[in-house]
């Protein structure tokens, strides 16, 4: 009641107030293209070019969820090697590119979990990767449709610490974790990987099994709610035993300068286990990419043995992440061979729709967040 | 609300204003746009986990609301009304946790606490989590306060001490009242961080709508949950926006017959005096104690096998300070237009204008940045991963604390003072050069140094809209933690220069302040003012 415009008025201020907001934000980036020191540094023109023919003036554009080190050791090199420049977004998500739309700028997207990369392909965002591609890698590691390829592998683990339990005591598997005489003993943390790992045991064993070992886990288990605080926890003595992913403790290690200056161990259920499940990280080439063929190249690269398997295998572990290269015959000079890994094999794509884990893990209250 | 027979003030003012309120509105609506349901908030509620991380985030709103309040107030009477010895130094110890992120200090009391007392557990309780991010969050409250109590003018108290003798009755008749818009200005901004805050909450293992949100997304791929439940949020925020209106009053004896200002009566703290300074002490020390002690610990740690790429840091420090400084400028040019409306034609338009500007502030950064993310492709996509795009971001963010900011300056120099030079024939423009801007300089300074200081320690959304290979201090420190733990040892280098960075336009703020604190007011203000005072006009 208080504002007497008339409708026209109003419009034309609200026009005007539009036309200010939108002229501030215009001169606002040209303060910046001046401001900011450390912009695009990646210029290579990128417009309307069919990449591939030349090599040396294609841009790609990775989106990545991977740890930033292990990207920028793989793309430098790739750019060393070849000419190829990269932009790079670093912790992406799949929202991220269904907020973009047709316009995604991804070329190329690397995932640390096969989930994202299985997201995006039952979304129907992904290109098939080359069959050639998808040869160098061992079986079993990389989408069955062919949608992604593993350029790098994790396992889960079991860390324990020694001044509190001996190696002979440790569950010989991971449902032996449940057991009354670990109660209280043993911390884990609701993340990624551990949804993964419901997703399997659900898929695997079905939904009763896999309730009843929940339960145990909640039961006798200290929910630590990250992979990380599970490690410094057990190393700090603080739990006997903590269930994680392999490279934490390795990056750990290297920050204390070796495995010697650490007290926890890492420690591998002896047979075919489900707390041995290995989760590949996963290169995908986009749908809506327009440099497809310099970005299936990129993936043969990275797949390849002397390509970025090797910078995988032999670079440090604040590079590496210890992760393990996943062409065959070659083992990471950190964490071994993933063949000594006895990981029962999975359709990694089946956790697209981690539904049934996501209800049971919150049913039960044991979902992150 | 009347507008007392004026005429609406000039409309392309009033339009500017509305056009910011709108676009500060874009983000809730890209929640309506991209789809949200009852259904799927129904759905999220059928697990007991949701309803407790519901409950948790309200008890985790009040209970570090009223700490900050407690620790806020608390601190500014001290410095400004007891005869404590160096109250200068105080003021600015009791500021510097302004400094730090709130995820950086998490991440240090947590380490800190895994180094010396690994089985404690303390950091991680509902209780611990409360303190520490109080600790990081209170001087929001601290410094409107200590300008508040500085213009108490004394006489009002040595009135009411002369009618009702009695210590009580000054505090509660004259001092409660004149904090009360100061604690209110305050506590919004707190509650609103706690509301959206994750990186704090998921390291301190809290479970709150904010993380349940993040969850949603990151594990689970279930945007339209995320989204859902942030409107849930966005609810929330509505309510705090409510209640810490009601907390600021109607109005109180602040203009009664006001003259020269005389400096506050001090208490005297007698033999307790050194005791009481040693035990403030404690506050600052351990607000800030541990991420000083973790940064200088990972520097100075002789294990040490990765060398520090200083030529990278001071990269990133020139990034992170260009995208704070153009997004000051920006807010400073954004807000004008909103603070001066609501303090010069206050109506009932003008005032949601300015509480719109408050609500993209409480929903989580990852559901703005997704909603810019959208927007941009569409309407601009030239502009998406520029530097323009992010900044655009951090001015929506806060924007309020620029307007906040301005309308305490604007409110220092009266209308009468327009109508005055009005009078005496000078044009509008003319009077605002000449007469309103100087006095309400403070005001837009501490507004664009606040704006400054929150953008360079923003996280999430500056991760999804920053330019592609570009890196702040925030995002870099972010990349040594692996999404995990925070590893002093390779963070250590940007969490000092983040530290060192915050702690210039905490000085800046506190500067004016200082003055405040000891000897008498100046006559006519020209540093800088951080006060949140909520005018009375826009009551009227």
């Amino acid at each position: 009641m208080a504002l007497r415009y008339s409708r026209r008025e109003a419009l034309a201020a609200l026009g005007l107030g539009v036309a200010a907001t939108l002229a501030a934000c215009g001169s606002k980036s040209d303060d910046d293209s001046s401001g900011s020191a450390g912009g695009e540094t990646s210029t290579g023109p990128t417009s309307g070019r069919p990449s591939s023919s030349a090599a040396g003036s294609t841009t790609l554009t990775v989106y990545t969820d991977q740890h930033a080190d292990l990207i920028k050791g793989l793309t430098d090199l790739y750019t060393n090697d070849t000419g190829v420049a990269f932009k790079i977004q670093n912790s992406a998500t799949v929202g991220q590119i269904q907020a973009e739309g047709s316009a995604s700028k991804a070329d190329v997207f690397l995932s640390e979990d096969p989930t994202p990369v299985a997201e995006l392909g039952a979304a129907g965002l992904l290109s098939p990767v080359e069959q050639s591609t998808l040869d160098q890698v061992r079986p079993h590691l990389s989408s069955e449709k062919g949608l992604w390829v593993a350029y790098a592998a994790r396992c889960r683990v079991l860390y324990y610490n020694p001044t509190l339990i001996d190696e002979s005591d440790l569950p010989k598997a991971l449902s032996g974790i449940i057991d009354p005489q670990y109660k209280g003993k043993f911390a884990w943390a609701p993340s990624g990987a551990f949804v993964a790992t419901t997703q399997y045991l659900i898929s695997s064993q079905g939904e009763d099994d896999t309730k009843t070992f929940l339960e145990g886990i909640k039961a006798n288990g200290v929910n630590e709610h990250k992979n990380g605080n599970v490690r410094d926890t057990v190393e700090a003595g603080k739990h006997a035993m903590g269930l994680s992913n392999h490279y934490y403790w390795w990056v750990l290690a290297e920050e204390k300068g070796g495995p010697d200056k650490l007290t926890s161990k890492i420690y591998h259920f002896p047979a075919e286990d489900p707390g041995n499940l290995i989760l590949s990280s996963g290169a995908a080439v986009l749908k809506s990419s327009k440099n497809a063929d310099a970005a299936q190249k990129f993936l043969a690269w990275l797949t390849a043995t002397d390509g970025g398997q090797n910078l995988i295998a032999t670079a440090p572990a604040n590079v590496s992440e210890a992760q393990y290269p996943v062409a065959p015959g070659v083992a990471s000079s950190i964490a071994g061979d993933l063949n000594d890994v006895k990981s029962p094999t999975f359709d990694m794509d089946v956790l697209a729709d981690a539904s049934q884990a996501e209800d049971l893990l919150k049913q039960l209250g044991m979902s992150s967040g | 609300m009347t507008l007392r027979g004026r005429r609406v003030g000039p409309t392309a003012i009033a339009g500017c204003a509305i056009a910011v309120g709108v676009v500060s509105l874009v983000p809730v609506g890209y929640l309506f746009f991209s789809g949200v349901s009852l259904g799927d908030i129904r759905q999220q509620f059928r697990y007991p986990a949701t309803t407790a991380a519901l409950a948790q985030t309200v008890e985790l709103t009040a209970a570090i609301s009223a700490l900050t309040i407690v620790l806020g107030a608390g601190c500014a009477i001290l410095v400004v009304r007891t005869n404590i010895p160096a109250p200068r130094f105080f003021t600015v110890l009791f500021a510097m946790p302004l400094a730090v992120p709130g995820f950086v200090s998490a991440y240090a009391a947590y380490s800190t606490q895994l180094t010396y007392a690994p089985r404690l557990g303390l950091a991680s309780s509902l209780g611990g989590a409360t303190v520490i991010m109080s600790l990081t969050l209170y001087p929001y409250v601290f410094l409107p306060c200590v300008t508040a109590l500085r213009h108490v003018d004394p006489a009002l108290e040595e009135v009411v001490a002369s009618l009702r003798p009695g210590r009580g009755a000054a505090l509660w008749r004259v001092i409660v009242p004149a904090l009360r818009p100061a604690v209110a200005a305050g506590v919004l901004i707190v509650a609103l961080h706690v509301l959206a805050e994750y990186g704090a909450m998921a390291q301190l293992s809290r479970s709150t709508l904010t993380t349940k949100i993040m969850a949603e997304m990151l594990d689970y791929g279930d945007y339209r949950s995320a989204r859902s439940l942030s409107l849930l949020l966005a609810v929330l925020s509505v309510a705090v926006l409510l209640a810490t209106r009601a907390l600021t009053g109607r109005g109180h004896a602040r203009d009664v017959a006001r003259g020269a200002e005389r400096p506050p009566r001090r208490a005297d703290l007698g033999r307790s005096r050194l005791p009481v300074a040693a035990s403030s002490l404690i506050l600052p020390l351990v607000a800030v104690g541990p991420t000083v002690f973790m940064t200088i610990r990972g520097l100075t740690n002789p294990d040490r096998t990765v060398s520090v790429d200083w030529g990278q840091v001071g990269s990133a420090m020139g990034t992170t300070l260009g995208y704070a400084l153009a997004a000051a400028a920006v807010a400073t040019v954004l807000a004008a237009p909103v603070s001066w409306w609501v303090t010069r034609r206050p109506s009932a338009a003008s005032t949601l204008t300015e509480r719109a500007v408050w609500v993209a502030h409480a929903i989580p950064a990852a559901i703005l940045a997704l909603a810019l993310v959208f927007l941009t492709t569409r309407l601009a996509p030239s502009l998406y991963k520029t530097a323009a795009a992010l900044v655009a971001a951090y001015v929506i963010l806060f924007l309020p604390l620029a307007v906040a900011n301005q309308r305490v300056g604007l409110d220092a120099s009266r209308r009468a003072y327009d109508d005055a030079a009005a009078s005496l024939g000078a044009r509008p423009s003319i009077a605002f050069a000449r007469v309103t801007l100087p006095l309400a300089l403070p005001g837009f300074l501490a507004g664009a140094i606040l704006v400054g200081l929150d953008s360079s320690k923003e996280l999430t959304t500056t991760l999804m809209l920053i330019p592609f290979n570009a890196e702040t201090l925030s995002t870099q420190l972010w990349a040594t933690t692996n999404g995990e733990s925070l590893d002093f040892t390779a963070a250590a280098p940007y969490a000092l220069m983040l530290v060192l960075l915050g702690v210039i336009p905490v000085y800046l703020l506190v500067r004016h302040t200082l003055r405040d604190v000891l000897g008498p007011a100046p006559a006519r203000r020209r540093s800088i003012e951080p006060a949140w005072r909520e005018p009375m006009a826009a009551a009227g």
